[in-house]
């Protein structure tokens, strides 16, 4: 039988794996394979132009995002933004710490703070302070000419005359005193003075206390009696509180 | 590749230093735009531009070897390319028919382009040649100077489906140059 011999062709089907895998590793180029060798070098080549045309546009992104603290803060803030924006934080704090503080003095002096605020003002400012102003007052009961406060006490001596009017303006510092302990005068000698201070003979505490509430009261009945009897009337220097404000008669 | 000094560029480029990042990038853009040139064709520099930032962005905190290092950019570009085909993809094209003959592309047969001259340019235009997978696989082993395990990661496919890929790309290569008379 003619054998005809063919032409060996070079196409790479008798390239082994073994070439390719060195010709991948770069560990040595097969004879069946240079061409191939050369085309993986071209792609290996050197940089064009055209290839480190975005380095500009990198390194900027690369100063905003990931380069220096220092840099990155310039870059995003200018230097001449960070000093206002420090100083309108200042600015602010302190605003509103001026705010805070001078909305509790004003509420101190106007005596609306809870006792023991109201207390701290006092002290430190000079707010004004009266504990027994403000305590509750279970039953506002008012005085009516003619009746007594306590049921089955004296004329003339719950109740406090119009001449005392013109010191009721004291009422509230005298009622601090006598919840104090204080004690105003003897018991036994505001009835014979006619100012009408609480129960007579209860002692000191009693005493102080009806007194005060009971010369509040400009439609108590009973006789005059010598507003500055000391002892009846309390500490002179006492505030202004609540002129003529009608209180609640008796004592406790 | 940068070899061992690529440690000591990362930390600086991490701590600051443009000059060191501006080196990983001169070393590792150029191959990064021609493997979107055979993925991506004429988005490539827009899509390596948005590669980087987002390296740029996770720079700090990144940690690993330049192998890892070189993984990690191209499968961001990788990413934004295969995004960017979808978008086209929903995108209406106009008919070629309504197209004149001087506004057709013009490609040279890359086998021709080859013979004139063996430049990157017409090496990538025969790597285009291949199928998409025995291209891709080529340009991240030789240009990307990935392992085979980075690869098959990247292409998430098996290390065995890598070679194979591998193997037959170059062999097609070899054809194209045997067929168009390329001896060099």
């Amino acid at each position: 039988m003619l054998s005809i011999p063919q032409p060996q062709r070079q196409d790479g089907s008798a390239v082994t794996d073994a070439d390719l895998a060195a010709l991948l590793a770069g560990e040595g180029v097969p004879a069946g394979l240079r061409p191939v060798a050369d085309i993986l070098a071209a792609l290996t080549a050197e940089a064009t132009a055209g290839e480190l045309a975005g380095e500009a546009r990198a390194l900027a992104e690369y100063r905003c995002r990931a380069g220096a603290p220092e840099a990155r803060r310039q870059a995003r803030l200018g230097p001449a933004v960070l000093v206002p924006r420090i100083s309108s934080k200042v600015a602010a704090a302190a605003a509103g710490v001026v705010v805070l503080l001078g909305g509790v003095a004003t509420a101190a002096y106007a005596d609306v703070l809870p006792a023991p605020i109201q207390r701290l003002a006092h002290d430190t400012i000079g707010a004004p302070y009266a504990p027994g102003a403000r305590p509750a007052r279970p039953v506002h009961r008012l005085a009516v000419p003619g009746q007594s406060a306590e049921p089955g006490s004296p004329p003339g001596q719950g109740h406090s005359g119009p001449g005392q009017a013109p010191h009721a303006k004291g009422t509230h510092a005298r009622a601090s005193q006598g919840n104090q302990g204080s004690g105003q005068g003897q018991p036994g000698q505001q009835g014979q003075q006619g100012t009408g201070q609480g129960q007579q003979g209860t002692g000191p505490q009693s005493q102080g206390t009806g007194q005060g509430l009971g010369q509040g009261n400009p439609h108590a009945s009973g006789p005059p009696g010598n507003p500055h009897q000391p002892g009846q009337h309390g500490d002179p220097h006492a505030s202004v509180r609540h002129p003529g404000r009608p209180a609640p008669a008796g004592g406790p | 590749m940068i070899g061992e000094e690529f440690a000591a560029l990362l930390a600086a480029a991490q701590g600051g230093s443009e000059a060191a990042f501006t080196r990983l990038w001169r070393d590792a853009n150029p191959a990064l735009v021609r493997y979107l040139r055979v993925i991506a064709p004429g988005a490539e520099e827009d899509i390596a531009a948005e590669a980087w930032i987002q390296v740029v962005r996770g720079l700090s905190a990144f940690r690993g070897d330049e192998q890892a290092w070189r993984a990690w950019l191209f499968t961001s570009a990788r990413r934004r390319a295969i995004d960017l085909a979808r978008r086209r993809a929903r995108r209406p094209e106009a008919p070629l028919d309504d197209l004149t003959a001087g506004q057709l592309p013009s490609a040279r047969d890359s086998a021709e382009a080859a013979i004139e001259n063996l430049g990157t340019a017409a090496a990538i235009a025969m790597v285009s040649g291949l199928p998409q997978l025995q291209a891709e696989v080529i340009l991240l082993r030789v240009v990307a100077g990935l392992d085979t395990e980075s690869v098959s990661r990247l292409l998430h496919k098996s290390p065995g489906a890598v070679r194979v890929a591998a193997h037959r790309g170059l062999r097609r290569l070899a054809e194209i140059t045997v067929d168009a008379g390329v001896t060099l």
